[in-house]
């Protein structure tokens, strides 16, 4: 006993003799093999590392989409509905657009309606978990009161709701996206929160003076990381899901933007005609969610995440 | 047990309470004036102020929201700005054609989740699971809307099996009634199964790793009966919940797959009411559909005391 405590003293004093270069050294040589932890992790789960490849993959189309795509999105000089062929792959639309290319374009408004919409809702509904987790009582039964009335509203009704207010278009479609969305994150964090409160770090942090928010940005978010990432990229999906569908309706993002909702729109006066107006849009936005939904997975598993699914 | 219940409805009602409060407020947050949108092209100073009238506008906020909580508790949400019918009358005309589309998909998601889920979660790993899980992936991301569409190409445009659009009311026959409603209802089962079947076989994959069925199978019971009275009880207790929450995601989704199908349903009118800017039809649906979750939600904790003696006596 009296041995294990020198060893330990005689530990600290090797660690306290180290100049402050070799502390710092030290100390970046175990995040990096935090790091790359977490990517062997993520490779070793397959399911997460070609979710991640497809992921990457739509973020390239959806940067280099202008140039990727072989016609522009107004080029209307080709033949009305033609079926798929040689010249265009996905057949052309009734004002004579190229499928092909407007699925292209379409990629980048979906992609960053999305992840625009998620990331808002992350922000809001992180904060608003760690705020009523650390601090409890009244500010706690108040913002989780809130998020329970939120989320009595189905998230394409709560997006409609508020489209019908203020109107349709890319930034309100962002909003609803992100308020429909934040009960997650708020109750996920809040969870974490209450019981990482009581933790000893915590309590030290706050024993030797730490301020709250210090408390909550630099203690108790770095553990609550894993879930709200796995989170993140399912939101990802369901803001695609909520902006197409809302776009299909006509209430979403402006119809001369090429989108795969306002696309599908279009399918529907030409159903008996032109069947590939309907397919091919559809499939992108299929392809898009699975991806963001196996990366999502993949990463609960990588990073050992309980499965929450309310 | 009655206290848990009561306290789940008293809290149930609060949230009813909230709804109908952020429901009221929705058509005073509308920027600019309310009135004007409304009328759009036939504004006339007389007309906006008739219809201010009608819609209480002119009075103080508060008598406004009393009034028009009084009204709701007593089934009147007003009457619409367009057809100038109670918006009431209107819902309810509308709700049985979106209540039997829900309901046919959430007999359709089940019948295909249940023994899917469970031959997934008992033979992990092999094609059954395999099948399952590649089909819940792609049936939770794809839109139901769009599911609508490939179902009226394959099976009305192309083998012109079933009829693609609108809705034909059951007393002029039950066969033109329900042929109608397969499609959408089809649509709206493939989500649904797609959620359920990922937590029957989460569920089973649980409980049949649990010590008492390795001690059911030690003693000698037989596979059927294991799995039938003792494993399932256990795990249908999460599959519930799911298949009460789901309700509300079926009902949004059918929201939109109204529009595919031509069905005059509350999300056909939802959606027509939003475009014309009838706010009182907009609220009154918004109102019906929160009601309908919330309710959902109760009756699935209620039938969880019922299922899970823990939460009973915890």
């Amino acid at each position: 006993m009296a041995e294990k405590q020198s060893s330990k003293l005689a530990g600290a004093a090797v660690v306290g003799n180290l100049t402050a270069r070799e502390q710092l050294e030290r100390l970046q040589d175990q995040r990096t093999a935090q790091g790359s932890r977490f990517w062997r992790r993520i490779r070793a789960e397959k399911k997460a590392y070609l979710g991640l490849i497809f992921v990457v993959l739509l973020t390239f189309i959806s940067i280099a989409g202008p140039v990727l795509a072989p016609y522009g999105a107004d080029n209307v000089d080709f033949d009305q509905l033609a079926a798929p062929n040689l010249h265009h792959p996905m057949g052309t639309d009734s004002f004579g657009h190229d499928l092909l290319s407007r699925v292209i374009l379409g990629t980048r408004v979906s992609f960053s309606v999305g992840i625009v919409g998620a990331l808002l809702s992350l922000i809001v509904g992180v904060a608003g978990g760690v705020v009523a987790g650390y601090y409890g009582g009244w500010i706690d039964n108040l913002i989780m009161r809130i998020v329970d009335l939120i989320w009595a509203f189905p998230a394409i009704v709560l997006a409609m709701g508020l489209v019908s207010i203020y109107g349709a278009g890319v930034r309100n479609v962002i909003i609803a996206i992100a308020i429909a969305n934040l009960v997650a994150y708020a109750r996920i964090v809040r969870g974490d929160v209450l019981s990482l409160r009581e933790s000893d770090f915590t309590v030290a942090a706050r024993a030797i003076g730490v301020r709250d928010w210090r408390i909550m940005l630099r203690h108790l978010l770095p553990n609550v990381a894993a879930p709200i990432i796995v989170q993140m990229t399912l939101t990802v999906g369901f803001g695609i899901l909520t902006e197409t569908g809302l776009t299909f309706l006509g209430l979403g993002v402006n119809p001369a933007t090429p989108t795969w909702g306002q696309a599908l729109n279009e399918s529907r006066n030409f159903i008996h005609q032109a069947w590939w107006l309907a397919v091919f849009p559809g499939l992108a936005i299929g392809f898009t969610v699975l991806s963001m939904n196996r990366l999502g997975d993949g990463l609960r598993d990588a990073l050992d995440v309980r499965n929450v699914n309310d | 047990m009655t206290q848990y219940i009561i306290r789940r409805l008293i809290y149930s009602i609060f949230i009813i309470w909230g709804c109908a409060t952020i429901v009221f407020f929705m058509l005073r947050l509308v920027p600019g004036d309310p009135v004007s949108a409304m009328l759009g092209i036939e504004y006339t100073p007389e007309a906006a102020a008739q219809l201010r009238k009608n819609l209480g506008l002119d009075q103080p906020i508060y008598v406004q929201y009393v009034k028009w909580m009084g009204n709701v508790l007593h089934g009147d949400l007003g009457k619409s700005i367009d057809t100038r019918e109670s918006v009431t009358g209107q819902i309810l005309s509308a709700f049985p054609k979106t209540l039997s589309i829900t309901v046919l998909g959430f007999i359709i998601g089940a019948v295909v989740a249940l023994p899917m889920g469970i031959l997934a979660g008992l033979r992990r790993d092999s094609v059954f699971d395999w099948i399952a899980s590649t089909s819940t992936f792609v049936g939770i991301s794809l839109p139901t809307f769009w599911f609508g569409i490939v179902f009226i190409l394959i099976f009305a445009v192309e083998f012109r099996w079933l009829p693609s659009v609108g809705y034909v009311s059951p007393r002029e026959g039950i066969w033109p009634w329900f042929s109608h409603l397969i499609l959408p209802g089809l649509a709206a089962g493939v989500g649904e199964a797609a959620i359920l079947m990922r937590f029957v076989r989460a569920g089973l994959l649980e409980t049949m790793g649990s010590d008492y069925i390795r001690t059911a199978r030690a003693k000698g019971l037989p596979s059927s009966k294991i799995i039938f009275t003792h494993a399932m009880r256990n795990s249908m207790i999460p599959v519930v919940t799911v298949a009460g929450l789901s309700i509300a995601g079926l009902l949004g989704g059918l929201v939109i797959t109204e529009t595919v199908f031509s069905i005059s349903g509350i999300g056909r009118l939802l959606t027509v009411a939003i475009f014309a800017k009838d706010y009182p039809i907009v609220q009154g649906v918004i109102l019906l559909i929160t009601l309908f979750f919330v309710l959902a939600n109760l009756v699935v904790d209620i039938l969880y005391t019922f299922l899970d003696p823990r939460i009973r006596y915890g």
